[in-house]
């Protein structure tokens, strides 16, 4: 009797707790969507593509916060995902070898590493010398950032393909960069573009690697690779500091887009990834 | 099941030479029999050969059945000819024996020669089927031990070794072709069955 | 001619011996068996002969594998692998490459064809090898992981046999399969090694009896004995052989 009521005693305060983790998530995704709706719906189309209202003065639109979190992203990847890529393919191929177990280490340590710490370090090596933020700055950071996750997610990849498969290849007499770029890779491809969206969805994201790199541009879309640029996060961090209510406002239309952007990615990933295994 | 089927027709083609052999051998010990005893060489060598290809139809048969565990017909296959490639050789034994002896039968003996090589015949097409095998087997062995007894009673008062034994060895050697047809129903059909 | 000698061919896996100090000539154009109980080092004395053991950090060979009198360690590791063809216990095409691909991804990678034309004879005639060309003619372009595992392995047989091995290495390849499909391939090795040698290690002495022409048994690492296989299977010269073939050992 007494063992009964622990044990339900027990799963309620599992319950509990698991409800206490949870909350805070779908209590996010609640607010943003009450908060931002009104003014997607208020602001149409316009909101998406205009650009940012005089303060105190109507919706306007955060258009070159989306482009520039576009284009930060697509030049991210473009620097970061071939690198990140043959890191991964090296780790899963040599492990035993020094730079094979160095990667790993390595890589592990700098997804956790503080990215505000990123964006510093860019700053230094780029922003000063040219003196101006600029969107090569920004990507250089987010790729920075989004390299670990998609070497590792590589590496992953690689080590999941059957040995078997391996030997397949191997017995044909095939060498060894034919075995891994031109068979095992295509076994792996599932793995390793589920590592580059997901990498790719976490920078989107990022707003401290953005702070002393980007810029930030409000109202001009797109000023050149080596000109400041816009990106959402970053736009959401400025409005909200800002006295201006239509400022805030724009700031929660800005974070529901935000929300928005990255569900559309993230779930379809997770639910694709339970149907594929290799 | 290449490999299966080469073997068993293989197999299939020593007995039938050792039936043809050992056909030859019981024609040429009649004629002996009758007095031509210049066969004995040719009768020597075949009961030579019949020994030999015993020996590889045994060892044939042994190793299909070692290499693959044959089961239904493929297993009585096997086993049978192992059986009846023994009753040729004992058929060429029996026969060179006849040409060796020196005695003289009674005219009336000679009609086994006839039916022996019927049997022989019967035997050859039971090899293809097997209906109505065992009636005219029977038919045959039965005119076949007639004659021996008939011959028997002759000689009894003769008291002639060499004529005693010529006579049992037809007989037997109507016998030996009889079980073999009995082996070949086996074979075909799975029974067990007496020609007799 | 023998297709393939071994010379004190010893395997250590790490400290531990596998194979001891074995010496064995497989003649051209025979099937050879290698039997034995699980685990004694028959798959690691096969990977030894096309040097696919050196994908094992681990491994390490001592004494000589020769190939047509030249020793293999003295060769290219890729043009070892090509002239000796390898199919693996776990049917393992490309699961995501076609039927046709899968055939033809040996000779394309090694840019032994020139021509879509040569390509598509080439695989039709492996294929038809294999036995398999009546059975996919109409589905090339299908995945190779829609196929039966009877199935995908004939088509591992045909990406071998593409690339016009001399011989050919199969680990145990019907030990995953279901007894028509095992059937299907013990036809088909015996109509192959009119062109090709094969060496077949299995775990099943019923299958060595069935297929080969000349066995080998090996036992811990060692090899027991060698020999016909009609002559081994009737009468083995060695008890620890008998006792393996009748069942009556651990």
């Amino acid at each position: 009797m007494l063992r009964e009521v622990k044990e339900k005693l027990f799963l309620f305060g599992i319950a509990v707790m698991t409800a206490l983790t949870v909350l805070p998530l779908f209590h996010i995704i609640y607010s943003v969507a009450t908060r931002g709706l009104p003014v997607l719906l208020r602001g149409g189309i316009g909101f998406l593509t205009g650009t940012l209202a005089p303060p105190g003065d109507g919706l306007g639109g955060i258009g070159p916060a989306i482009l520039g979190t576009l284009i930060l992203t697509a030049l991210a990847s473009l620097i970061g995902l071939p690198v990140a890529v043959m890191t991964g393919v090296y780790a899963a191929e040599y492990p035993e070898s020094l730079i094979g177990r160095l990667t790993r280490t390595l890589l592990t340590i700098m997804m956790e590493f503080p990215t505000i710490l990123v964006g510093l370090f860019v700053m230094q090596i780029l922003v000063i010398p040219m003196g101006s933020y600029s969107a090569i700055a920004g990507a250089l950071a987010l790729a920075l950032v989004m390299m670990p996750y998609v070497a590792v997610y590589t590496e992953e990849a690689f080590r999941n393909v059957p040995f078997t498969y391996r030997e397949a290849a191997f017995a044909l007499g095939l060498s060894r960069f034919k075995v891994v770029f031109r068979v095992l890779a295509g076994m792996a491809r599932k793995g390793i573009v589920t590592g580059m969206l997901i990498g790719m969805a976490k920078v989107a994201g990022e707003t401290a690697p953005l702070l002393f790199t980007a810029g930030g541009s409000n109202r001009i879309y797109f000023a050149g690779i080596d000109k400041p640029v816009g990106a959402i996060p970053l736009l959401i961090y400025y409005l909200v500091q800002q006295p201006y209510e239509n400022y805030h406002e724009i700031a929660w239309g800005a974070s529901l887009v935000l929300l928005l952007v990255f569900l559309a990615i993230f779930l379809p990933l997770r639910l694709s990834l339970k149907e594929v295994k290799l | 099941m290449r490999r299966i089927d080469e073997r068993i027709e293989a197999i299939r083609k020593d007995i039938l030479q050792m039936h043809t052999l050992s056909k030859k051998a019981v024609e040429l010990s009649f004629k002996a029999m009758k007095g031509d005893k210049s066969v004995i060489r040719e009768i020597s060598e075949i009961e030579r050969h019949t020994d030999m290809l015993d020996t590889d139809i045994n060892f044939a048969c042994t190793t299909f059945i070692a290499l693959f565990q044959p089961v239904a017909r493929d297993l009585r296959f096997a086993l049978s000819m192992i059986r009846i490639s023994s009753s040729y050789e004992r058929i060429a034994d029996l026969a060179q024996e006849i040409a060796l002896y020196e005695c003289r039968m009674p005219e009336s003996f000679f009609e086994a020669e006839r039916y022996l090589m019927e049997m022989f015949d019967v035997v050859k097409s039971g090899y293809e089927k097997t209906e109505g095998l065992r009636e005219r087997l029977v038919e045959l062995d039965t005119r076949i031990d007639d004659i021996y007894v008939e011959t028997m009673e002759v000689l009894e008062n003769d008291c002639n070794v060499d004529a005693v034994l010529t006579a049992r060895h037809v007989e037997r050697i109507g016998d030996l072709l009889a079980k073999i047809g009995a082996r070949l129903i086996f074979v075909e059909e799975g029974r067990r069955v007496w020609v007799k | 001619m023998t297709a393939i000698e071994t010379v004190n061919l010893t395997i250590y896996y790490g400290q531990k011996c596998v194979v001891k100090n074995v010496n064995l000539k497989i003649p051209e154009n025979i099937v050879f068996a290698i039997m034995g109980p699980s685990g004694c080092g028959k798959s690691t004395l096969l990977r030894s002969f096309n040097r696919l053991l050196e994908l094992n950090p681990n491994a390490r060979v001592e004494g000589d594998v020769r190939l047509y009198g030249k020793s293999v360690y003295e060769m290219n590791p890729i043009e070892v692998r090509r002239r000796i063809g390898m199919v693996f216990q776990q049917p393992n095409p490309f699961p995501h490459m076609s039927v046709f691909d899968n055939v033809a991804l040996g000779l394309k990678l090694n840019g032994l064809v020139k021509s879509k034309k040569e390509l598509r004879e080439i695989v039709e005639w492996a294929l038809k090898k294999a036995a398999l060309w009546d059975e996919v003619k109409d589905r090339l372009r299908d995945p190779a992981s829609a196929l039966s595992g009877g199935q995908q392995q004939r088509l591992c047989i045909a990406r071998a046999l593409a690339m016009k091995p001399e011989v050919l290495l199969m680990d145990e390849p019907t030990a995953n399969l279901d007894p028509v499909a095992t059937e299907k391939i013990e036809d088909l090795i015996y109509e192959l090694k009119e062109d090709y040698t094969i060496v077949v290690v299995t775990h099943s002495p019923s299958q060595a009896a069935r297929v080969s022409d000349y066995v080998a048994f090996l036992y811990l690492g060692e090899l027991v004995e060698v020999g016909k296989t009609e002559k081994v299977f009737e009468k083995p010269e060695n008890e620890l052989t008998e006792r393996y073939l009748t069942g009556r050992t651990g």
